[in-house]
This record gives structure tokens, sequence and C-alpha cells, in this order.
């Protein structure tokens, strides 16, 4: 198939609703070489990226496992993934030819997964079957082993000028003492924040390539810095354990070693035919780390295509500071020696009503921060609408409620009125947009309360509720009832936050306990049998083992056949696995779900362990909630109201979105300053950290989150404001006093 | 009400869902399935973690233990020299770096006893296949899958294996079992047999769509057949030969078809009943290590609660 017919074949597809434009075009036909594509909200971003890998397979002929396709998310690579077989098998039904194609054999894939994937295809000596933690097990990694958090005050003092070096971190909201740590006060922060804080340092040091020489050679709290961060990295290899920051550091070395050349270069089969063109969806996101990996990965064919939005970046907290995507075009100089690579502004917006488009466009260029050099992509081009809907609606509207609960109300009110006159057919076609989704007074709480009231369903897996659930909080009940009987342990925790939510689920256990006589005996049995057991052994059953104990009674028994319960006790299975799996500091070829008793007759199991058990688990679930689990393929359920962060939107789009927190100034400062602070020790000469102040970054952050929020809308965007934020309007707002770009908004 | 009657000529086309495919493989998810769907949607359906996977371990020991020895033969182990068998040491020293990454997943064999049982079984291995097997290995780990249109299916083959020089289309798939050969004349052994050829099957089915040809045949090696001191050479009953006849491996994927289909239903009506016979179905090895059998409405009356202590 030549070019033209390829072209001709695809603008044919059914249900795609519109002729590529000329932009697009000039994705898909790009020959070799770097492609840098800037490309607005709703423009056709990701079937110009599906499509020009299906240019590569079927019109240049190009080995499908050579070709590498990254997105941000498993849903996101997932998508990719079915339309390149839809269109594939579209293709195929012209051109028989097309179906020797292996097409199931692009590498498509997060960032992540495509490190971790090669590494063990290419069983690289240095990742062999490691152990790659999340968030939740590098924290209680950390708290086990950093010597820095140690309950030996002897060893965690050599660390204590830490600490006030990196206030940003450690100076934050405690949920466990509801305070915030002084940096002034002579003492170091709990272990809780301790470990919160150091997994950031951690990830941006590695995130960020920071050289740690030169940190080192700093002295004072970077040179303990760099201690911890060291003894965190060789304990962490030494137990074939790895974290979402280091794999992409250990894929780096791989890249880098004899080991990668038939991943790289191939063999010449088709089997191994070496990397041959590197394609990078949501590249606006994309850190230092991850850069320094593209670059190496297209190092030989210099064929490095990369799509994103300036506009949408989102992820300074990963260390993504929209740099790579703004200078993209400075590194394939700097880096490749190429004087001048091909561009291309996608900027015809397809998806939204053109109201709305005026609406965000305006608004993006409302700001004076947005329009110094280095914070967009140079000569960005307004967007122009393409897309037919229309309609005497209006399409941006904001409402004015006196307070929270009457914004929500509002909400449920409206929601019920457009189902009831069939203006939707389905909760789930609109969407509320915060800051966060916690169920709280001030974030998702009266929303959710709201939707309730009215019976209408709602979808908010990261509301941290999941401990509040009744199955959640009688299991976890039951093992503390089992584990520590008589609370002597829970008794000598110093924060009340923990020994409160402790009993509050030893209350829920004994009130579903007190009509199962079955479940309520067992426990005294199985507690009193661990007491009775000799000191210092083995208890015989492992923690996981104790909570499957449990659920082999009613009403237990009946839960887990319980789709939304199951799912929910499934989630807390995983984290006292985490927990089960970490290396025990004292003998690492013992876990932490290994169970001995006492060495003091009849205490049951190890006080220490126990005491251990409640400062690092329970304190890291007490002070931070649990997340419900997420299909790892649809992105919300039909039928629902999905409740998301703005974040969670990213790449989504939603015939009716409404967006609550105009004035929110929640943002992740310590991000800023952390960025600002390691700048000094940053190899990358494009770094903008010193470009810009903390107080224009900080704007330029939340401006670019309710950009993404708005340009989530196809037919109508409607803004929720309490009244009280007329007075002193936040960002949401615009970017002048006078707020003009809400000039044409209706009030509804 | 009337602020909302601004939206009466709202018109929002109705989403077509964009059905994102799952994919299946015939271990993890077919054959788990057929033995117990109940164990299969607590580990795989809610994601639940095993309190003891010490199941894996002979299983993941054997398959990394003699992959490492493949690669070092062909020259992609750093250090190592190609064309060369490990010797008994050798062996040893991944057995101890795969025992240690394992480790790190959880994965412990359930006394030290079995561990050193294992190794000998792949030292054993080792002396008596290198020498002709190693040579011939075209791929190891070799991943297939394939679009069936509704989902994705995939696999991956243990070793590819060339009879008669690298080059050559005459390709065998072979796949290692830590455990002796199934009795062919119990019930359940029959069973665990069929399954083995289905698997069989199916990879060969996935590898013609990925190369256009078929396997010549398919290999089931089952290294538990090496088990005792005296065995210097491979015993008979070490290896059964699967024939790959066309019209069984077009059975063998109409099958898996329909049992993604039961999958798929049993998602959609939240049901998961244990298989009718229990463990006659799912194998009491299997009955033993399920963390949910004190409350399976067809096994728990086999099992006892366990009190820690208490016999």
């Amino acid at each position: 198939m030549n070019l033209d017919d390829f072209i001709n074949a695809i603008e044919a597809i059914p249900g795609r609703g519109f002729r590529l434009d000329n932009n697009q075009k000039i994705v898909i036909s790009h020959g070799d070489g770097p492609l840098w594509v800037i490309a607005g909200p709703g423009s056709g971003k990701t079937d110009s990226i599906v499509f020009r890998c299906l240019k590569l397979l079927v019109v240049d002929k190009v080995s499908p496992a050579s070709i590498i396709l990254t997105t941000f998310t498993e849903k996101a690579a997932n998508n990719l993934q079915t339309r390149i077989s839809q269109y594939m098998q579209y293709l195929i039904a012209i051109d028989k030819s097309l179906e020797t194609i292996v097409y199931n054999r692009i590498r498509v894939d997060t960032l992540h997964g495509l490190c971790n994937d090669r590494m063990q295809e290419f069983r690289f000596t240095g990742y062999q079957n490691y152990r790659l933690l999340d968030d939740i097990e590098q924290r209680l990694f950390i708290i086990e082993h950093s010597s820095s958090t140690s309950l030996d005050s002897t060893v965690s003092q050599n660390y204590d000028d830490l600490w006030p070096g990196f206030p940003y971190v450690f100076a934050i909201f405690d949920p466990l003492t509801t305070s915030i740590w002084n940096p002034n006060s002579g003492r170091p922060p709990n272990r809780n924040i301790k470990t919160k804080g150091l997994s950031k340092l951690f990830n941006r040091i590695v995130e960020d390539r920071l050289d740690t020489n030169a940190m080192y050679a700093e002295g004072g709290s970077w040179e303990t810095l760099v201690k911890a961060y060291e003894e965190y990295r060789n304990k962490l290899f030494d137990n074939y354990r790895c974290d979402f920051a280091h794999v992409q550091l250990k894929f780096l070395d791989f890249l880098k070693s004899q080991q990668s050349s038939l991943f790289l270069y191939g063999d010449g089969t088709d089997q191994y035919p070496g990397v041959k063109h590197v394609l990078v969806d949501e590249y606006q996101d994309t850190n230092q780390i991850q850069e320094e990996i593209y670059f190496k990965l297209a190092e030989n064919s210099k064929n490095l295509c990369v799509v994103g939005d300036d506009d949408q970046a989102l992820y300074r907290f990963r260390g993504g500071t929209v740099d790579c995507m703004v200078n993209f075009e400075n590194s394939c100089q700097q880096k490749w020696k190429i004087p001048e690579i091909t561009s291309v502004f996608l900027s015809t917006n397809y998806r939204s009503n053109p109201g709305i488009i005026t609406f965000y466009d305006g608004y993006m260029r409302s700001f004076q921060e947005m329009s110094l050099p280095g914070a967009r992509v140079r000569g960005k081009p307004p967007l122009t609408a393409g897309s037919a809907i229309n309609g005497s609606y209006p399409p941006v509207a904001i409402h004015r409620g006196k307070n929270a609960d009457e914004v929500a109300e509002f909400f449920a009110n409206m929601l019920e009125y457009l189902l009831d006159k069939q203006l939707i057919h389905d909760y789930s076609e609109c969407v509320l947009l915060l800051h966060s989704t916690k169920r709280s007074k001030y974030k998702a709480g009266p929303f959710m309360d709201a939707l309730e009231n009215h019976n209408i369903p709602y979808y908010n897996p990261r509301s941290k509720g999941l401990l509040e659930q009744e199955e959640i909080k009688v299991i976890l009940g039951g093992l503390l009832k089992i584990i520590d009987p008589s609370s002597t342990a829970q008794r000598a925790v110093k924060f009340p936050a923990i020994r409160e939510i402790c009993d509050e689920w030893r209350g829920e256990f004994d009130r579903v306990a007190a009509n199962n006589k079955d479940l309520r005996d067992y426990v005294t049995s199985y507690a009193n049998s661990i007491l009775r057991m000799g000191p210092s052994t083995s208890v015989g059953v492992n923690l996981l083992e104790i909570f499957y104990d449990l659920l082999n009674f009613p009403p237990l028994s009946d839960w887990i056949d319980d789709p939304e319960r199951s799912t929910r006790i499934g989630v807390v299975c995983n984290v006292l696995d985490a927990y089960s799996n970490v290396p025990n500091s004292k003998n690492t070829k013992n876990m932490l779900g290994f169970l001995y008793t006492s060495s003091n007759v009849n205490q049951g199991i190890s006080f220490t362990w126990r005491k251990n058990f409640y400062y690092s688990l329970l304190g890291l679930l007490a002070s931070e909630g649990l997340n419900e689990a997420e299909d790892e393929i649809e992105n919300f359920p039909r039928g629902r109201v999905p409740i998301m962060t703005i974040h969670q939107s990213k790449g989504l789009e939603f015939p009716l979105v409404f967006v609550y927190g105009l004035s929110s100034a929640i943002v992740d400062m310590a991000s800023v300053q952390m960025e600002s602070d390691f700048a000094k020790f940053s190899r990358n000469s494009n770094n903008s950290s010193t470009r810009f102040t903390t107080e224009q970054k900080v704007k330029q952050d939340l401006v670019r989150r309710f950009f993404v929020a708005y340009s989530r809308a196809q037919y109508a965007l409607i803004l929720l404001a309490k009244r009280t934020e007329y007075t002193r309007p936040g960002v949401g707002f615009g970017g002048d006093s006078n707020w003009t770009v809400f000039g044409n908004t209706i009030e509804i | 009400m009337d602020s909302f009657d601004r939206y009466k000529d709202l018109n929002v086309r109705q989403i077509t869902t964009n059905d994102l495919k799952r994919k299946y493989s015939v271990t993890a998810d077919v054959l788990s399935y057929r033995r117990c769907p109940r164990l299969y949607a607590s580990q795989s359906i809610r994601s639940f973690a095993p309190a003891q996977p010490s199941q894996r371990y002979v299983g993941s020991m054997i398959h990394q233990v003699l992959d490492r020895a493949h690669l070092q033969y062909s020259g992609r182990i750093s250090n190592a020299t190609a064309n060369q068998i490990p010797n008994d040491d050798q062996i040893r020293i991944y057995f101890n770096e795969v025992d240690s990454a394992l480790r790190a997943h959880g994965i412990r064999p359930f006394n030290p006893e079995l561990g050193e049982y294992v190794l000998k079984l792949l030292q054993r291995f080792n002396r008596i296949e290198g020498k002709d097997l190693y040579p011939r290995v075209k791929d190891t780990e070799h991943k297939l899958q394939s679009d069936r249109g509704r989902y994705i299916l995939h696999g991956v083959v243990d070793v590819l294996v060339s009879p008669t020089g690298s080059d050559s289309r005459d390709v065998e798939i072979w796949d290692y079992k830590g455990t002796k050969r199934p009795i062919e004349t119990t019930g359940f052994g029959k069973k665990i047999l069929e399954d083995y050829k289905f698997q069989m099957l199916v990879y060969s089915s996935l590898f013609k769509m990925r190369n256009g040809y078929y396997p010549s045949k398919g290999v089931i090696y089952f290294l538990g057949e090496l088990r005792g001191q005296t065995i210097t050479s491979r015993p008979s009953s070490a290896v059964l030969e699967v024939p790959l006849d066309d019209a069984e491996m077009n059975k063998a994927l109409q099958s898996f078809d329909n049992t993604v289909s039961q999958i798929e239903t049993s998602k959609d009506t939240n049901n998961w009943p244990p298989p009718s016979n229990g463990a006659e179905t799912a194998g009491r090895e299997t009955c033993d290590a399920c963390d949910l059998r004190t409350s399976c409405p067809k096994e728990r009356n086999k099992y006892h609660h366990r009190i820690p202590g208490s016999k």
C-alpha cells in the first residue's frame, strides 16, 4: 500500500467523523528524523500517533517489534493497542496482503512497563527478577531499613542535620499529630514524616539525574542526604528490590551496557530487529531521566517522535517540568547536532463546542505568566474549532452557591434533570472534576453526600475512603484482636490518630462479632492459642494467613462473594502482603510477615513486632488512607457519575464537565521548591528551574491544571463556585483582575 | 429548574464504547479458571495475594535456572563463555541467584529439603540433556500473542528447539514441568495431561499465527522424572511428545474461546462457583493450598479451621 492509498483508506474509516487535516497528514507522513508534535486538546493527537504507527507498518514495512510507542498510563497504552488492532483489521479487510504484519508486536507500553519488560526479556544482569515496589512498599521499605528512621536514636541522630535542610518536604501537615513539624525545634520529625519526605527526595535525586558527588561535596544537609540516599539504594538492590524511579535508572544502565545491543541494534531477524522508531505520547510530562532514556533509545535511528501539549503538563511532582517538551528542538540540536527538526502544531480542536474552545483558549492567554519565554512552546497558534457540536444552550456557564453543600445540591439536581429529560443517556456522560477527591468537608464530601441523597450512583475510587468501609474495619479489627488481644502494644503507641483508628476497627469487629458467634469464638481461641505458645518461637502462621483465616467465617465468608466488598478486601490483602514481604532489617532473610512470639512467657506476638506494625503500616494507613482498586482497563464504569481529580481526567473527554474549586490554591509547593533547590546540581542546561520564580511556577502549574479541566468538555462546561469566591477570585477565574474571560459566561 | 431549561437543546451523541481488549493466557487464565473459578476469581479478578506462594516455587525455579543455563550457552550472560555447558557449581550459583530473587517476591520452598531436591533435579537435567539440547535452543521464554477479535490471547513458550540447525523452519516447542509425569490411568492425572496437551496445541497455533508455519511437535519435559541418585540418562517417562494436528489445534482454540466466554459471563453475573465435583477437578494439591478452603462450598468439610499451635 502506498502513502496515498493509505491516507485514503484511513480517511474512510467509518465512525471517525472527520477527515484528516493537513497538519495531521504531516505527522502521519513524516519520514525519518525527529518529529515534534505540539498537539492542543482534542486535536486528534492519539489517532495521529496511531496512524503514524500504522503508516510505518503498512507503507514503510518497518518491522513491528522495532517500533516503541509509550504513553502515560496502562489504560492509555491499552487504548492505543486497541486502536491499532481495530484499524489494522480494517486495513486488512481492504488489502489482504497486510495480514502477514504481526502488528501486536509493536511495543506499546508505559515507560515503566517498557523498562521492566525489556530488562526482563533481555535478562539484564542488574535487574533479574527484582520486585518492583509501589509507593506504599517503598515507604515501608524506607521506614524499616533507613538508618535515618531507626528507632535507635543513637543511629538516627547521625542524620539530624538532614531534616531542617529540606523543610518543604518535612515541615508539612502531619495527620498523626495534626501539626506541622518545626525545623527550628531542635528535634527531628517523626518516622512517618521522615519517610514521606525521604521518598520524595530519593525519587527526585534519580529523576532529575542529580550529581550526587557535587551534592555530597556541598556538605551539611546535602552530604547527609546523599549518605541516606546511597544507603537506601544499596539496601534496595541488595534485597532484589527496585522502586519506580530506579527502574528507569537501571534501564538507562541497561541501555548503556553490552547486554542491550541485541535490543537496540538487533541481529537482522524479525525476532530482534533493533529499535527503529520511538514514539512518545504525553511528552509534556517527561522528566530528565526519561528524556535521557528516549534519546538513548533513538540514538541510532534518530527517529524520535514526541507528541504532547505544553499547556497540559501536570506532573511536576514526578519531575516532569515541561522543559523537555518546550526544549525538544534544542535537545535534538545539542545531543544529536541536528540543526533543524520538523515541528507540527495540531491546533484544530475536534472535541469541544466552539464556545468552550474560545473560553479555555482565552483563559490560557489571560495570564501574563504564560507568555514569559520558556513557559510555552514558541509560536504556538490559537486553537481553532473543528467540531460540529452546537446548540442554543450555554456552552460555558457558572453557578454561584451559598456554600459547598448548596453547590453540591445544585449539581445533583442538575444531573437528575438532565437524565430525567433524556438530555443525557447515562450519568457517566457527566464528570465532576476536583483538585482532590478525598471524602472530606472541603473536598468531595459534600458532593458524595448530595449524590447519595439523590440516589445518584457515583464512582470515586480515589476518595481515600476504603478504610471507612464496614468489611475493612471488621477484618482489621479482627486482625488486631488476634495479634494484640489486650491492646498492650496499641496503648504504647504515642499517636492518638493511630490508637483511635485501631479502636474504631476493634469496635466495628465487636459489633459484627456480637451477632456472629463462630467468628467471635474463633478469634478468641486463635489469640489465646498464640498467648499459650512458648517464648521466642515461630507462631506457625504468617500475617497473611491470619487474614485469610478470618475470611472463612460469616459474615466475611459471605462478603467475599460480593464483587464490591471483595475487591476492597483484595486491596487490604495486597497492603498486608506488601508489609509481609518487607525484609526484616535485623535479618533480611526473614520478612516482616513472619511472626514470632515474645521472649517473655505468655506475651503473645513479639512486642517489638507489634509496635513496629502499628507505627509503620498502620501509621501509614492512618495518615494516608487507602484508595479503592481501579479496573486496569476501563477508566470508569457506565451508569455512575465519575468524580475525578483533574490529574485523573488527563487524556479523557466527557460530554458535560463540572469543575469545582476555582479559587483553590492546592499546589504542590514542595515540588516547586525542591526543583529550585536541586537545580544547582542538575546536569541539564535546559532546566527552567532558575528561569522562573517559585511564585511564577506555582501559578503556571495551576493555570495548566485548570486548562486541562476545562478542555475535557465536549458539549458543556459548568463551573461551580461558592459566593465567597467572588470576593477573592482564584486562578480558576482567569488571569486578569476583571476576569474578562468570564465575561460571556452565563450564570445559572 | 428554570436555569436547567437552558439546556433543553442539548443533544449529546451517545458514547459508543470502544471495546478495550483484555488479555487472556493459557495457564494464568483459562486453565486456572477451568480448575476452579472460585480460586481464579480471588486471585486474578480481585487480586488477592496468596499467603504461601510456595506452590509456585518449583516451577519458577526450574524455568529461571534453565533459562540462565540456556543463556549462558548462547553467550547472553555477561562473563559467561558461549557454547559451554554449565557445570554443577554454575547451576548452583544460578539456583542461589534465583532463590534470592524469588524470596523478594515472597516465593520460598515449603522446607529447605525441597530446595535441595529441585537443585539436584536441575543439575541432573543439565548433565543429561545439556550437551544435545543447548546447542539446538533457538529461543527461550518466547512470547507469543494473537488478537482474537474480542480479546488478546497470549502465552510464553519455555524453549524453541531446532532439531536440525538454527536456520531450519523445523522447530519444536518445549515446555518444562517440575512434577513427575501424571499417571494417565487416574482421572485427575488424565485431566492434567489433557491440560498440558491443550497448552501445547494453543501455543502451536499462536506460533503459526506469528511465523506462518506450525512447529513440528510439542515436547513436554517432566523434570520430576529425574528424581533418584542413579539416574544418568533420560528416562522415557520424562518426555511426552504432543502431535500437532491441524484439527486438534483448531479445536483447542475454539475451546479457549469458549472458556474466555465463560470467564466473561462469570464477570457479568459475579458467579464463580467451585467446580461441581470439587477437588476431583481442581486437584487435591490446589485445594490444600487454597487460602479460602475452609469456606469452600464443595470442600470445606475436608478441612478444619486453623488454630496455630494446635494439631
